[in-house]
Parts: C-alpha cells; sequence; structure tokens
C-alpha cells in the first residue's frame, strides 16, 4: 500500500488495520512529551488547494509528533490552471525529494491524477466531492471508541450527501466493517436515484423514519449555493425537514451518538444545544484527527502493511 | 496508373482480381493471369473494401491548428482506411468553409444558425457544406427545418438538463464525485427535435447518439416513415463508463459514455439499421487539457487510426461496413482499402499520425490492420512494410 486515495477500494482488514495503528498513535499523544523518532528524516509536502483549518493542522501535528518533516503549500488557485499546476506542483515537489504529498483539491480525482503521475506516496486531504478517507477513519475511530465497534451499528446519514466528500467515506467505512447505512436529505441531494444498486444504502427522504433505530447519527454541512442552485427551495424548509434538534434526535435510539464533519451551521443542520450535549461525538471527532492522520503517515511511510 | 488489386476479397466471399485506372474499378474477374501493362498488388489473405466515409471527426479553426490541422487529420485518416471525412466546423460563413480532395476528401459540416439568425444556408450548400448544425433552439430548428435542403446534424444534448456534467449520470458518476449528464438530457432533445421534424419536414441526422432510450426513439421515427438518420461514436459502442472508474480523462468523452445497457442497445441499434453509421467523434485534446483532475478536462478522443478493428471487435464485418459508408449524407464511398484482419498490434497513442495522443484503448491489442489505401484520385498510399503488400511492376 503506497498512497491512500480512498475507502472504496479498501479491505475491511485494511481499514481495521489503520484504526488499530491509530489507538497506538491515540497512546503517544496521552503522553506528556508527544514526540517519536518514527519518521524522523522523512518529508511530506501538505498541498492544500482548498481552505482547510483542522485537516491541515492535524496533518502537521500528526507530522511533528512522528518527527517528520513537512512543507506546506496552500495554492491560491484560478480555475483555468489549477489543473495544470497541480500535476506541475507534484513533479516539483517529488524532484525536491519529498516522501509524500497530502493533497486537497476541489476536484473529484485530483489525487489520483498525482498518484498515477508521481513515484512518492499520496494521500487524499479530500478531493472535489468524491472522497475524505482520513475523515472517514476518525468517523470509524470515534464511534468504535464510544461504541466498542461498528458491525451492526445502524448509520443515518442526514444532508446533502451528493456533494459531501464526508459522506462517501463514511459509507464505504461504515458499510464495510459491517454497519448498515441510511442517508436522508432532500432528494436533489441523495444519490441512488439513478441506479440505487450502486450504493450500499438504504435512501429514506423521512428523516423521522430514517432514525428509527439510528445507533449513529450523521448531519452534514448544508452549503447555501446548493439551495442557491435550486436543490431544496429554502434554508428554513431544511431546517423544518431535516434539521436534528433534541426531539428529532429523540426518534433514534436512546443511546445514539450525533456526528457533524464541522464547521457546524449552527441552528441550521443542528440545533444549538446539541452540540456539546452527551450524545454529541463532534470533539471526539476533531481529537481523533491527529492520531488518525499519525497511523495513515506512518503505515504508508513507514513501510508498515507493505 | 493502372493497377490489378490481385487475390482481393471482400470479408465474406470468394477472391477476385480488381482493376483499377486513375482510382476508377474497370472490371473484376476470378484470380488469373495478369494481362501486362498492369502494375499488380497482392492481396492474398487480406480484404479489399472501398475507401471508409466518417461523418463526424472535430477540426479546429485554422486559429487553433496546432491541436490538429487539415493535414494531420487527412494523415490520420489515411492510417484508419478513410478517405472521405466529414469535418465538424462551427463555421457559418460559405467563404470560410474549406473542402479538400484527395489523398483524403474532407467535406465540411457548418454552422447553419448564427447568434440566434439562419446563417446563409443556401450559399454554404454550394460551397460544398454536407450538412449544418442549429443552436439549442426549437424555434430556430423550424425555421431550419422549413428552409434549408441539407439534412440538419443534431448533437442531441439539452443544455439545462446536461449543464456542468462530466460523465454519465449513474451510482458510478455519484460514488466517483463528478456531476452527471443524466440520459434524459439525450432523450429529450431527441423527442423535440423528432417532433418538429414531424411537424415541418426536412431531414434530421442524430450525430452521436449514445442512450438506448434515444435508439427506440429513432427507431420508431423510422418505422413511422420519417426522414431521420442516426450515428453512434464508436468509443460509446465499445466501451461503458466503467472506463472512467480511475478518472481517465481520455475516456473523458462528450456524449459521455453511459451504462453497459446503453452500449447494448447501440449495438443492437447498428445490427437493426436504427443507427446507419458509426462515426470517429475525433477530437485531439491537448495534453495540458488532458492531464488535470477529470472534471477539469476538456472532453474528447482521437479515434479514425483505431476505428475499423475497434468496430469489428463488437460488430459483423457486415453491419461494421454498411455503417462506414457515408449513406446519411449522400456520399459515396472513394478508392479502396487493404486490410489485413489477422493483424495483431496494440494501441500506442505515441505512434499516431493525429497530433491527438489520448484514447481510452490506450495500450489494449486489436486484431485487424489497415495496411494501403488507394485515394480517390488513384493514389495508392502504403502503410506496413513492403512484405505485406507486395507491388510487382507490369508482367
Amino acid at each position: 500500500m503506497r498512497h491512500l486515495l480512498d475507502l472504496e477500494s479498501l479491505s475491511a482488514a485494511e481499514i481495521t488495520g489503520y484504526l488499530d495503528t491509530a489507538e497506538s498513535m491515540a497512546e503517544i499523544l496521552r503522553r506528556s512529551i508527544k514526540r517519536v523518532p518514527t519518521l524522523r528524516g522523512k518529508t511530506l509536502l501538505l498541498l492544500f488547494f482548498e481552505a482547510s483549518t483542522r485537516t491541515r493542522h492535524s496533518f502537521e501535528l500528526a507530522c511533528k509528533v512522528l518527527g517528520a518533516d513537512s512543507l506546506a503549500l496552500s495554492a491560491s488557485t484560478s480555475s483555468a490552471t489549477k489543473g495544470e499546476s497541480l500535476l506541475d506542483t507534484g513533479r516539483t515537489a517529488e524532484a525536491l525529494g519529498v516522501d509524500g504529498v497530502v493533497v486537497r483539491h476541489a476536484s473529484s480525482g485530483a489525487p489520483q491524477l498525482l498518484a498515477r503521475h508521481l513515484r512518492v506516496s499520496v494521500v487524499n486531504a479530500g478531493d472535489g466531492t468524491h472522497e475524505h478517507p482520513t475523515q472517514g477513519l476518525l468517523d470509524l475511530f470515534s464511534v468504535r471508541g464510544r461504541k466498542g465497534g461498528i458491525a451492526g451499528l445502524r448509520v443515518c446519514i442526514v444532508g446533502d450527501v451528493l456533494h459531501s466528500r464526508v459522506a462517501r467515506s463514511a459509507v464505504h467505512g461504515f458499510a464495510k466493517l459491517g454497519a448498515s447505512v441510511v442517508l436522508s436529505g432532500p432528494p436533489a441531494l441523495l444519490p441512488g436515484r439513478a441506479s440505487p444498486a450502486g450504493w450500499p444504502v438504504d435512501l429514506e427522504p423521512d428523516l423521522d423514519r430514517a432514525l428509527d433505530g439510528a445507533d449513529v447519527v450523521m448531519a452534514l454541512r448544508i452549503q447555501k449555493e446548493r439551495q442557491e442552485g435550486g436543490m431544496f427551495p429554502s434554508i428554513a424548509e431544511y431546517r423544518a425537514r431535516w434539521g436534528i434538534d433534541p426531539a428529532r434526535l429523540a426518534k433514534a435510539r436512546p443511546d445514539a451518538v450525533l456526528m457533524h464533519p464541522g464547521p457546524v451551521n449552527e441552528g441550521v443542520e443542528l440545533a444549538p444545544e446539541l452540540m456539546t450535549a452527551p450524545p454529541s461525538l463532534i470533539a471526539d471527532q476533531v481529537r481523533a484527527g491527529v492520531a488518525v492522520r499519525m497511523a495513515v503517515l506512518y503505515r504508508l511511510l513507514g513501510g508498515v502493511g507493505a | 496508373m493502372k493497377l490489378v488489386f490481385h487475390r482481393a476479397h471482400p470479408p465474406a466471399g470468394p477472391e477476385r482480381d480488381i482493376y483499377v485506372e486513375d482510382g476508377r474499378m474497370v472490371g473484376t474477374s476470378p484470380p488469373g493471369d495478369i494481362p501486362s501493362g498492369w502494375e499488380v498488388v497482392n492481396c492474398a489473405g487480406l480484404w479489399v473494401i472501398p475507401g471508409l466515409v466518417d461523418l463526424w471527426a472535430h477540426l479546429p479553426s485554422p486559429a487553433e491548428a496546432w491541436r490538429e490541422d487539415a493535414d494531420t487529420l487527412s494523415s490520420a485518416a489515411l492510417a484508419g482506411g478513410f478517405t472521405t471525412v466529414c469535418t465538424v466546423t462551427k463555421e457559418h460563413r460559405a467563404e470560410s468553409l474549406a473542402g479538400r480532395a484527395a489523398p483524403v476528401r474532407l467535406v465540411p459540416v457548418a454552422a447553419g444558425t448564427h447568434k440566434g439568425h439562419l446563417a446563409e444556408l443556401d450559399a454554404l450548400r454550394r460551397a460544398g457544406a454536407i450538412s449544418y448544425e442549429v443552436e439549442a433552439d426549437p424555434g430556430l430548428m423550424r425555421r431550419v427545418l422549413e428552409y434549408g435542403e441539407l439534412p440538419i446534424a443534431v448533437r442531441a444534448e439539452d443544455a439545462s438538463l446536461a449543464h456542468g456534467g462530466v460523465a454519465h449520470e449513474s451510482a458510478m458518476s455519484e460514488l466517483l464525485g463528478l456531476p452527471g449528464i443524466p440520459a434524459a438530457a439525450e432523450m429529450v432533445a431527441v423527442a423535440r427535435d423528432l417532433l418538429l421534424l414531424k411537424a415541418y419536414g426536412g431531414r434530421l441526422h442524430f450525430a452521436h447518439l449514445s442512450t438506448a432510450g434515444a435508439v427506440e426513439m429513432v427507431r420508431r421515427a423510422k418505422h413511422a416513415g420519417l426522414p431521420v438518420t442516426a450515428a453512434v461514436p464508436i468509443y460509446n459502442l465499445l466501451l461503458s463508463e466503467e472506463a472512467i472508474r480511475h478518472y481517465d480523462t481520455a475516456a473523458r468523452l462528450s456524449p459521455p459514455l453511459r451504462s453497459e445497457a446503453d452500449r447494448q442497445a447501440l449495438i443492437a441499434g447498428v445490427l437493426d439499421g436504427t443507427i446507419d453509421a458509426i462515426v470517429s467523434n475525433h477530437q485531439a485534446v491537448p495534453a495540458e487539457d488532458k492531464d488535470v483532475p477529470f472534471a477539469e478536462a476538456l472532453p474528447g478522443a482521437v479515434s479514425l487510426e483505431v476505428l475499423l478493428p475497434a468496430a469489428l471487435s463488437v460488430l459483423p464485418a457486415d453491419a461494421v461496413l454498411r455503417a462506414l459508408v457515408g449513406r446519411c449524407f449522400g456520399l459515396e464511398p472513394e478508392g479502396l482499402v487493404i486490410f489485413d484482419p489477422q493483424a495483431e498490434w496494440e494501441v500506442r497513442s505515441a505512434d499516431f499520425r493525429s497530433r491527438g495522443r489520448h484514447t481510452p484503448l490506450e495500450g489494449q491489442r486489436l486484431k485487424g490492420r489497415v495496411v494501403g489505401v488507394m485515394d480517390g484520385g488513384g493514389v495508392l498510399h502504403k502503410h506496413a512494410a513492403d512484405s505485406i503488400i507486395a507491388t510487382i511492376g507490369g508482367a
């Protein structure tokens, strides 16, 4: 395994391998001196073509803890040249001798392009509306930590699934580890209308029904431009039908956990009082980010699992 | 120039000698002694078939000749056995239309409307246009159907439904996170134009169908006697959306590669004659527009140099050859093609004569290869070593 491009093409064993490694990494993070020399001498290029706070910082922190050097490059993009500069930048990085490239890009498949043309390891830190595999892993890690396992859980993902890379990675990750997944949201923002057979999920636009029996509820960030693009009538109508508040959450199982990849539009997809309520895993998700990204870098660059 | 194609045979049928003088076939006979004064082309084991006609290849404007020009397009056509190519231009002025004769006859498809108005349609016809396109507007389509004399070439994609799409809308495009072009975008356009054809007369040619639903509508329209013809691009006949699974930008095409069910319907359409022609939809795209993430890549691939063997890999020879004679636009084939049905070769775009370097068949093996072409002017072009077509001086 040289790259981490998506969760769709990973096996359950490979995903579990990452999660188990992340447990060891979390242990390092609990020490008073959070430094190990595991990746000393390795250099990573963090190539972020889109704004990112938590993903980028957690990769930087992961590099530091493991002793690797990181080189950050936030490229501003113009639509005409971003593709060209992506591959050019990747080739330059390779020529400079970096060991891996972590890339976030607005176009689906951008990391695959780098992986095809470069010899260094490529880690997908979010590509367009495709996948965000390290987010998927940290979601699994957080749920496993709270629930003790993934198999047999019922996971309800709510919102703009069609344009969400977080949702795609979550769907593949949860499904591969034996959970069942139901998607809910405005019809134009759900996949599977053309041919539902391609997705390992159930579809239930009615949120109350979708929440029935759910162990995990994941709300997604709603982008205002989707409403402006005519995919649902208004934010108010969205909140009324798919917004989650304590009464709504009560339709799920009593011990259900609540997730959100952040940043949250408070009062739209989630009621503000739910953010820090006991069911909320949102802080765990952020915390898990560093351990999971350490695990990814360690397994790809440290020669484990090759 | 007097040539005998000795021991030539069609895909099915006995060997014969074909006598050609200055590009014109003057007689055939069972293989035998050749009279003196004739140059002999030994075609034992090879097919000799009429020069192929392509109804849809993209030729950039002269300002963008670095992408592909008439010379490189002709050279690619000749390598693939095509002696006639209809070139898609965006020219709406008769004086800007440039046709071309041998070695490859280039016949322009013009723009029949410009900024919401009719172009000088009769002047375009007299300047050599074989067909014209109409901007996507039902009112304009009606006017051109009523006024024009040439078949109207239709790309059949509703812009609103296709908006922003880069791949067939399906579970595949959704899993890849790529904006989709629904099959309905094509079907809505086909249905609309068939209704206009029925109401206002004229002739329609669907230039590149890709969906099962559109094939079925054209089938019914033909049964009802409407003057409509249709074509399918070679890659839509050969490949499904599976080809984009790893974001291969060479498979980013317009129309997009669709489902396996669509592909099977297109094959059935060629077999039963609903689809009249297989077209190249040849389009050279520079590397800078392909070595980018899938959704940012420009659509298009080159195909003239692989079309014939590729088509023969999915359809019987008689159906393939019937679909490459230019019937839809009333063109007559020119020249002859010598084809080695047994030759196996690997597709390497670096060897292409086209300036385009992108094909979804890169690295694949094909069976059958064009080894020589006699163009419409009677000149013989040999593509392979002399050992394959031995020309022997007149006895």
